[in-house]
């Protein structure tokens, strides 16, 4: 679904990606672990489409060539990344956001009728529907920020999805929220790509691979037993 | 230049006929005039014009029968009032206005809808508004105008006597052509117990001036004053707003915040005083402008004057460009470039919404914003 080829990343004086290959197949869920500066949120960013990044390289998303393309296209494709730092914009409400990116990426649907489905979801991930009416992310705790990214998720339904530190600012309730959003998303024709430091959100959510980062590379790859020979042995001792 | 025009020694005979001050620190710095000219005008007008008032028990006279029926309070009210008249565009209103409109309004009513409608061309209007506010009245006032045709010039005055306990809610707005100039001037004194607040909106006419002068003349009197602006093409947007704090334990806020586009450019110049009297002062003055695109300008001028020594004074001022960050976020959900520049700036304008509620007056606002 995701493939990427010889990629590197960089702002105007300094490179973050440095050659980095992978490939993300449909159906599976992958985390990317690794010590801080390592690149994993630069990668994030830069897989949405984020003007502040040269991309050099090839992302291929359904053999299609993404690497020059804005944001808002990589997200009609079907990319979704959930930011570790989502935005805040006060007076835009957040069910007013989401109608605009629905719209954006699916069809028109009429407001009423979208927000009554929205609110069924919300009740379901312990998101209140108040919450709807609120500026987008205004006043939200770093928790309520995550749930927000899980619930545009769900509603936007995208192919393959990234989850930047979604588990960083989470109590432990939230955290069962949602990893329970996230496994509820798991399907054949779907790809998640976690990016974490910790194993404790692999407990909830089970990945099918794990590649670590580090210098702006891939360093190693494994399934779920390397998370915990990491967490065991920490970064600066398995390299 | 009407401006240039007028400061000639010829138009300053005019002015004196007029028995007007043509002081010159009270003539606008703040906006150009840029393509204002005395020949654009075929001459002072009331053609074309019609005001209309609509709302529950409101008495609405003019100024002869006003005359006759509360004459003695109108004159103690005028002679007041005309002293603190010192703006440029409200002593040229005293000096041309042939029409002056008078509403009583004696008992509270939910809604009072006043209209201005001007259909003309190469015209100088010059209307004048006297309201009343009674005693304990509580009532909110949808002022709009309406502007059609070319090169009109619309020089409206407002003047608001609130008495004790009296809450209104002012909100204006306005459909102008472009190619018309408007200028506004209110003025307002509250008394005990008081509260007036007043929201106005524009997308900005080639020429756009608001000013507002709010007194707050007796203990527990409150102003707030706000407004936005959603200029474009070559607008001229200019908001003044001064609040005078004259006894004690009054409130005052003022906020204004607004988006100009292409080569629109906006100004607001806010004064807040604070009189010796004035203790236990509560005050904050606010100005927000976002730019987008590299030809838009905004300019504030902040200006506190404090003469009490127990009180709380302070403002704050931005002017910044659209966030990209923000612009990025919503271009990851799939919204496209234009559509998130849309939602970043209806969020700026609509700082005042919510506290409306889904009414008339919301949904005007919102069509305003939205344009």
């Amino acid at each position: 679904m995701l493939e990427l080829e010889n990629v590197f990343v960089r702002t105007s004086d300094t490179e973050i990606i440095n050659d980095l290959s992978m490939k993300i197949e449909k159906g599976k869920v992958y985390a990317i672990m690794g010590p801080n500066g390592a690149g994993k949120s630069t990668l994030a960013k830069a897989l949405s489409g984020h003007p502040l990044y040269e991309v050099l390289g090839k992302i291929l998303f359904d053999g299609e060539d993404l690497t020059s393309m804005e944001g808002e296209e990589r997200a009609k494709k079907g990319l979704f990344v959930s930011f570790q730092y989502p935005i805040e914009i006060a007076g835009l409400s957040f069910i007013d956001f989401l109608h605009a990116a629905y719209q954006g990426v699916h069809k028109e649907i009429e407001k009423g009728e979208f927000r009554k489905w929205v609110e069924k979801i919300a009740v379901e991930m312990e998101v209140n529907p108040l919450f709807l009416d609120r500026g987008l992310n205004e006043s939200c705790s770093g928790g309520e920020k995550k749930k927000n990214e899980i619930l545009q998720m769900k509603i936007l339904d995208p192919k393959c999805v990234i989850l930047d530190e979604t588990d960083s600012g989470l109590d432990i309730d939230a955290l069962k929220v949602v990893a329970s959003g996230v496994n509820s998303f798991k399907r054949g024709d779907k790809s998640i790509i976690l990016i974490t430091h910790y194993q404790r959100l692999l407990d909830y959510i089970e990945p099918d691979v794990i590649f670590v980062m580090k210098g702006g590379k891939i360093v190693k790859t494994g399934d779920k037993t390397l998370a915990m020979e990491l967490e065991e042995m920490g970064y600066s001792q398995c390299f | 230049m009407l401006l240039t025009l007028l400061e000639q020694p010829s138009s300053q005979s005019f002015l004196s006929d007029l028995q007007m001050k043509a002081k010159k620190k009270a003539l606008s710095k703040t906006i150009s005039l840029k393509g204002i000219s005395l020949e654009h005008f075929e001459g002072i007008s009331s053609e074309g014009f019609s005001f209309s008032v609509e709302g529950e028990g409101v008495e609405l006279l003019s100024l002869d029968q006003a005359l006759q029926k509360y004459g003695l309070f109108l004159k103690n009210r005028f002679e007041k009032m005309l002293v603190k008249e010192e703006g440029f565009f409200s002593l040229f209103n005293r000096g041309c206005s042939d029409q002056v409109f008078c509403l009583f309004v004696h008992h509270s009513t939910p809604l009072i809808k006043i209209a201005q409608y001007y259909i003309n061309s190469k015209k100088f209007f010059s209307p004048r508004i006297q309201i009343f506010v009674g005693k304990g009245v509580k009532t909110t006032f949808f002022h709009t105008m309406e502007v059609q045709g070319k090169d009109n010039c619309i020089n409206s005055c407002i003047d608001i006597a609130l008495e004790r306990e009296a809450q209104v809610s002012f909100f204006e707005t306005g459909t102008i052509d472009h190619d018309n100039d408007l200028f506004l001037d209110t003025k307002v004194t509250v008394k005990q117990g008081g509260c007036f607040t007043h929201t106005t909106g524009t997308l900005g006419s080639r020429s756009f001036k608001s000013e507002i002068s709010a007194y707050l003349l007796e203990k527990g009197a409150k102003s707030y004053l706000e407004g936005f602006w959603n200029g474009s093409k070559d607008a001229d947007i200019s908001f003044i707003a001064h609040t005078s704090h004259l006894a004690y334990e009054t409130t005052s806020r003022e906020h204004y915040q607004g988006v100009c586009h292409d080569k629109a450019r906006a100004s607001f110049e806010g004064q807040i005083y604070v009189d010796k009297v004035a203790q236990k002062t509560d005050s904050y003055q606010l100005s927000k402008h976002l730019l987008i695109g590299e030809k838009a300008s905004g300019f504030s001028k902040p200006n506190l004057e404090v003469f009490a020594d127990d009180v709380k004074a302070s403002h704050g001022a931005t002017v910044s460009m659209i966030d990209e960050e923000a612009l990025f976020y919503l271009m990851s959900r799939g919204i496209s470039k234009q559509g998130a520049i849309d939602l970043v700036k209806r969020a700026f304008l609509a700082f005042f919404l919510n506290e409306i509620g889904e009414t008339e007056i919301y949904k005007s606002f919102l069509r305003l914003i939205d344009q």
